[in-house]
């Protein structure tokens, strides 16, 4: 059957039915229809600010994690860069040659190629003695003091320290903030509590449990 | 019941007035204003700055890097507080409050070094004499990003408040002073701190030279915030900083350092004022190392002496002595007018002008070739052969060879040189034929020998091997110029000339490179100084290319006013062999099969 034929327009009349009889409408509605609705509207507020609730906080809970992401990108991002910088003080030449000369090695300037294909050896191979190249040889005492490793104190008074263990900070905070604020200071002020270069090397070379941001 | 709601009505339209009314205020008269506050307060726009670009080897090894890093700051009255309502604190808040800054003090000892007391008392120090709040002191500067955030979590941690990050990156040079003449440094510029820009700008070397290209541009980010905060919904522009071009150089930081090393104890031993090593790849005018002494370390720039700080390898304009007969050898073979067997008949002196010229040792009337007078360096001999050649034309080569003009080898700073032209008097030819009465810069002479040997290509130096930009595209770099300045004929008798400084008669077994077959020359040119305005002292230099056969690499080095022994052969060429031996392995450069053919000295 076509749309066109079931169009209101082209509907049958219906069948005439006698009148109903009119009646007298109720003077009040039904207590009941009225708590009825208020429930209703109550439900519909309830229902509506449960939802208001329920997107907030999972908006917020995302910016949370956005934020908590983001800071932790940032701290990665700075772990490797630190690491990074740490890696590229060992690898610089100097480095290397105060690590082999640190070794016992000494340079060789008397090169000797073997020609692929074939193996014949272009030039002499020979043992050094160490006397070649005295004049390159790295300086005994180290130049400059680490630029990029602000951790270390010089001045540190001693060499031996606590570290900061996130665990044993966790475990010392007491309840009493004050508490635990005042052992930092004996800490601090006597015997101090200082990172020692130790603790840098560790830093810098892992980023295990001295890391306090890692578990804290 | 029909009151309350004519008074329920009556309240909601006067309330409906009010807001109309404050609506009509706020967004018809002085909207503009308004709404602008309105915007200021919502939006956030920090700054994202852009990573400067880094400094590499030739070989990727890090020579400059910017690293992340903060400067601590702290509000002294949040510290002794602990950030708390003074009037309102419970016992437990105002004990904790009151060891913060001993605390916080501790913390920044273990954390950053120095002095706990001086942390102690910058932290408790809230108000200036004149009874003035202190809200901002700058407690350690350059500490990297990874320390701050280990200190500010341990902070929290503790619960302690007040202290504050300013996002500074520093600028760290890991191989120390290493090529520390040709990076530069850094400066401050209060001017930029002033207009709360970063303060730090390159100062010296490539980091000025290429100052506007490391920066890069920063960027921001553009969010809405609410007195809760970030507005999650809000809109969000982020603009990308754009870091700065990387660049790579041509310096391999390994033979760098063994340069420097070997220079380094060279002016020990000999006293010199300052010392200068080049290492050129002949084929492509890449500077493999560039070593000048005194140096600093750019780490520490600001406790450097200023004369220090430049790159004495391009600024410094000298008389090359000796080491120039080599340019006028190549002049004279490309005329046609020497050999290595051109005989020439040498005086015990000869006159120039109205004084004599002397050789550096003396002897009666000596029969040389020309390769005999390079061996032996005899000024009167090269005199006598340079004056077959017009000036105009002896000019014009050594202008095509590059002296008298900068080698535009992307360092700043760069001297040109005084290289008479062809109006010179015959006096000045007769000098500059052997070094002296005209300055070069090492680089120029250096570029200019391995044009002679290089079949007589020039090809401009360079320091600079490629570009990138951050996304990784490359960024094109200066273009080198190449010029064919004497005839490839000319380039084999020059270079045959060379060797017989190192395998005739005279020089056998005097500057061994053991396994190669070598060419040299040195120099020792009277040193004019500046202060007294006369000439005093000598200039030491050994110039030399491996191997003969198909020349590669060539080093040159300049010592400035040594004591004791002043000849070039003497203090010059050790320096010369050592860096040598080292380079030429490292580059791969084969040893050498046949042996250097016999010399003709005398005849």
């Amino acid at each position: 059957m076509s749309a066109l034929m079931d169009s209101p327009l082209s509907r049958p009349e219906p069948p005439t039915r006698p009148r109903p009889e009119a009646r007298p409408a109720a003077l009040a509605p039904p207590r009941l229809g009225g708590l009825a609705f208020t429930a209703l509207l109550v439900v519909l507020l309830m229902g509506g600010l449960g939802g208001c609730l329920l997107l907030k906080t999972s908006l917020q809970e995302q910016a949370f994690e956005l934020s908590s992401l983001r800071a932790e990108a940032e701290r990665l991002g700075d772990h490797e860069a630190f690491l990074r910088a740490g890696l590229a003080l060992r690898t610089t030449p100097a480095e290397l040659a105060r690590a082999a000369a640190g070794l016992g090695m000494v340079a060789n300037p008397y090169g000797a190629y073997l020609i692929l294909p074939g193996g014949q050896v272009q030039g002499v191979t020979r043992p050094v003695n160490g006397s070649e190249l005295t004049a390159m040889a790295p300086p005994v005492e180290p130049p400059t003091p680490d630029p990029t490793a602000p951790a270390v104190d010089p001045a540190a008074p001693d060499g031996s320290a606590a570290q900061t263990d996130p665990d044993r900070t966790a475990q010392g905070a007491d309840p009493d903030p004050a508490a635990a604020g005042q052992g930092e200071v004996a800490g601090a002020g006597g015997g101090t509590t200082a990172l020692t270069s130790d603790q840098t090397e560790a830093q810098a070379l892992s980023s295990g449990p001295t890391d306090p941001t890692e578990t804290g | 019941m029909g009151r309350r709601v004519l008074i329920s009505l009556v309240g909601l339209a006067l309330a409906s007035a009010l807001l109309a009314a404050r609506s009509v205020q706020v967004q018809g008269i002085d909207s503009q204003s308004n709404a602008q506050a309105a915007l200021a307060e919502m939006v956030r726009q920090p700054l994202i700055p852009a990573t400067r670009g880094a400094i590499t080897d030739r070989n990727g090894e890090i020579l400059a890097v910017s690293e992340p890093a903060v400067t601590i700051t702290a509000d002294p009255n949040i510290v002794v507080t602990n950030g708390n309502d003074p009037d309102r604190m419970g016992r437990g808040d105002r004990l904790k409050a009151d060891s913060a800054a001993g605390v916080i003090a501790g913390l920044l000892v273990a954390y950053l070094g120095g002095e706990y007391q001086d942390y102690y008392d910058k932290l408790t120090r809230t108000e200036t004499a004149d009874g003035t709040k202190i809200r901002y002191v700058v407690l350690a500067r350059d500490v990297r990003s990874y320390i701050n955030g280990q200190l500010t979590a341990h902070l929290s941690q503790l619960g302690y408040r007040g202290l504050f990050r300013e996002q500074s990156p520093v600028r760290s040079y890991p191989n120390g002073s290493l090529a520390a003449n040709v990076l530069g440094y850094m400066t401050h510029d209060d001017a930029l701190e002033a207009e709360g820009k970063f303060p730090w700008t390159g100062g010296g070397g490539l980091e000025y030279a290429l100052d506007a290209n490391l920066t890069g541009v920063d960027g921001r980010e553009v969010y809405e915030i609410s007195p809760h905060g970030r507005i999650p919904t809000g809109s969000t522009v982020l603009e990308q900083p754009q870091d700065g071009i990387s660049y790579q150089l041509t310096l391999d930081a390994g033979l760098q350092y063994m340069a420097e090393r070997r220079l380094a104890t060279a002016l020990t031993e000999t006293g010199a004022r300052s010392g200068t090593v080049i290492v050129l790849s002949i084929k492509t005018g890449q500077v493999l190392a560039m070593a000048t002494n005194p140096t600093f370390d750019p780490n520490q720039s600001g406790l450097a002496d200023q004369s220090v700080l430049g790159n004495r390898a391009v600024s410094d304009a000298y008389e090359p002595g000796s080491v120039q007969k080599v340019l006028t050898m190549a002049a004279l073979a490309d005329a046609g007018l020497v050999t290595p067997e051109t005989r020439v008949e040498v005086p015990a002196e000869i006159i120039s002008g109205d004084k004599p010229i002397h050789d550096s040792y003396s002897h009666g009337t000596l029969r040389l070739t020309a390769a005999g007078v390079v061996a032996n360096s005899s000024n009167i001999g090269t005199v006598l052969l340079a004056r077959q050649l017009d000036k105009a034309s002896l000019s014009a080569y050594l202008s095509s060879f590059g002296l008298g003009q900068r080698t535009g080898v992307g360092l700043p700073g760069e001297a040109s040189g005084d290289l008479p032209g062809a109006d010179m008097g015959s006096q000045t030819r007769d000098h500059i034929s052997f070094g002296q009465g005209l300055s070069v810069s090492a680089i120029q002479e250096a570029a200019a020998v391995a044009a002679v040997v290089n079949g007589g290509l020039y090809i401009s130096p360079t320091i600079i091997k490629s570009a990138t930009r951050s996304d990784g595209q490359p960024v094109d770099v200066q273009a080198q110029t190449t010029r064919q300045v004497i005839s490839p004929e000319a380039s084999d008798i020059v270079l045959s000339l060379m060797e017989a400084v190192v395998a005739s008669s005279v020089g056998k077994d005097r500057f061994p490179i053991e396994g190669y077959r070598t060419a040299a020359k040195s120099g020792t040119a009277e040193r004019y100084d500046a202060d007294c305005a006369c000439y005093r002292g000598y200039v030491a230099s050994f110039i030399g290319v491996a191997p003969v056969e198909d020349p590669e690499i060539l080093t040159y080095v300049v010592l400035d006013d040594p004591k004791g022994a002043i000849q070039g052969s003497q203090v010059a060429y050790p320096v010369y062999r050592d860096v040598m031996k080292v380079a030429l392995p490292r580059f791969g450069v084969p040893v050498s099969t046949s042996p250097p053919p016999d010399f003709e000295i005398n005849w």
